[in-house]
């Protein structure tokens, strides 16, 4: 399962597909990460709901 | 082919000539090869004598008696290679078949043969990268769509009245839009998926590409339903096969807003001329669903990850069997971190109570585009693995793949044809909502046709 191994270590990629993760990175920050809706519902798990940097911790 | 499936089913059963009705249609599936990966003419025949010799007792197999069908090749049934749109080799021989084929084949159908679709299902354009792209009959050149490229480009030639698709992003509306016919998304846990190949467990469905609304209703109410086996598939009210009247104090939402910003001139037209229609016999109002502009990516995130955990294995094993795109997606699939996912999971239920206070409490359905225009020409969106990849498919699914997302049913539609082809929306409801959002459907339908 070496093959497997070398998907899950990210080291199946060719150069021009590692080249797209930062943008896919960036995307994934903007769409998910820091979705209001996941960021403003206090019903979610606390440690989703609360923002460090608005200094809730 | 232009009777419908309920006249075709009467003309079987009257004159006990399935078999010999069906050999025209063999041979026009088999003259489309771009549109056609495997015809199966040997079972075809088979459920053709059975069916006659059922009718020869008077006897009729049910609603779809006779009718010549043909689907996505992603439907298992015993004894043949679901060819997945992968190369050749990639395939796999079924056992057992699969819940809908089995409930379509106990309706009368003859299932004559395999459809071409983007490979493993991945893809809106209806590119593949080992099997070309079907033949548009609405607009020569232009993307068939996708991923159930085939099933759209069959009914909008008229080689058959329906075809099963599948949807995990818009694969059913698209198609349906790029070829001018008419596409149904059920509720997600509506059509169970046993025997069906998986993309992602959590978004996929099953449901027709038809000629007419009436029709890929009805198609969609026989496969309708929990089989006992799949347990995502869940018990709800079973669908009307045929339409009925619209109720008074319809309402009607038509989406406004930043969610609008794709569409082109000629689809805002479209979508005002709707409205105006359909102000007739419903209140409408325009409801904001900037919400859904921001789904997308979490979208993405559930879709790859559950499709990487599918293919990991045979991508590990056979890379070169995967065309460029889709190894590049699914090895990129690799950086989506657990946590994400598991936030994208915790985003859909937060936007699903969210649409339901927001819109649904405001409007019984609404309606949006299905395509920010007529179908674009193959050649705009042939982006192979690159850079473009990510925002060619946004595009495209700008107006399907929320919908997936939130698991609500929809139904596309054709409601003008240009001179650069098609133009559809799509109607759009809360859980189970089917039968009201066929029931507008059909009403929208006759009223284009009929230029009232």
């Amino acid at each position: 399962m070496q093959k497997l191994t070398d998907i899950l270590a990210g080291r199946a990629l060719s150069p021009a597909e590692e080249a797209i993760l930062p943008d896919q990175a960036k995307r994934t920050m903007e769409g998910i990460m820091d979705h209001p809706l996941l960021r403003s519902d206090a019903r979610l798990p606390a440690l989703v709901a609360i923002d460090p940097r608005e200094g809730q911790v | 082919m232009s009777a419908t499936l309920a006249q075709i089913a009467a003309a079987r059963l009257a004159g006990k000539d399935a078999a010999a009705r069906m050999e025209p249609a063999l041979k026009a599936l088999a003259a489309e090869p771009t549109i056609v990966s495997s015809v199966e003419a040997a079972t075809a025949r088979a459920q053709a004598r059975t069916l006659d010799q059922l009718a020869a007792r008077g006897q009729s197999a049910g609603p779809l008696h006779g009718v010549p069908l043909a689907h996505k090749d992603m439907y298992d049934r015993a004894g043949q290679v679901t060819g997945f749109g992968a190369k050749t080799g990639a395939g796999m021989k079924a056992s057992e078949t699969s819940t809908v084929l089995a409930r379509l084949d106990a309706a009368g159908q003859i299932d004559m043969g395999r459809l071409r679709m983007s490979e493993f299902a991945m893809g809106p354009t209806g590119h593949n990268h080992h099997w070309g792209i079907p033949r548009n009959s609405a607009r020569a050149g232009a993307i068939s769509g996708g991923s159930s490229s085939g099933s759209g480009a069959a009914v909008g030639a008229g080689l058959v009245r329906a075809a099963l698709g599948s949807d995990t992003g818009g694969s059913i509306r698209l198609p349906a839009a790029c070829n001018g016919v008419v596409g149904f998304k059920p509720t997600q846990g509506r059509v169970p998926m046993t025997g069906v190949m998986p993309l992602s467990f959590s978004q996929d469905t099953v449901g027709p590409l038809a000629a007419t609304v009436a029709e890929a209703r009805l198609v969609l109410s026989i496969i309708a339903g929990p089989d006992g086996r799949d347990p995502i598939c869940r018990y709800a009210p079973a669908m009307r096969p045929r339409g009925e009247a619209l109720g008074k104090g319809l309402r009607i939402g038509f989406a406004s807003g930043a969610v609008m910003a794709p569409a082109s001139r000629a689809m805002t037209a479209a979508m005002g001329a709707v409205r105006e229609r359909v102000s007739a016999v419903a209140r409408t109002r325009e409801v904001g669903l900037d919400l859904l502009t921001t789904l997308g990516e979490a979208a993405n995130a559930i879709a790859m990850s559950e499709a990487a955990a599918v293919h990991a294995d045979r991508l590990a094993r056979a890379p070169e069997s995967y065309g460029d795109q889709l190894r590049s997606r699914l090895a990129q699939a690799v950086a989506i971190p657990g946590f994400a996912y598991v936030r994208a999971l915790q985003l859909r239920s937060r936007a699903r109570a969210e649409m339901m206070r927001r819109v649904f409490d405001e409007v019984d359905l609404f309606v949006m585009p299905t395509l920010h225009d007529v179908p674009p020409l193959a050649a705009e969106h042939d982006v192979g693995g690159g850079q473009g990849v990510a925002a060619m498919i946004g595009k495209m699914v700008h107006f399907t793949r929320p919908i997936s997302f939130l698991g609500f049913p929809a139904l596309s539609l054709p409601v003008a044809r240009t001179a650069d082809g098609p133009l559809s929306v799509q109607i759009v409801g809360p859980d189970w909502s089917e039968d009201l959002i066929a029931d507008l459907g059909e009403w929208l339908e006759a009223e284009c046709s009929s230029g009232g």
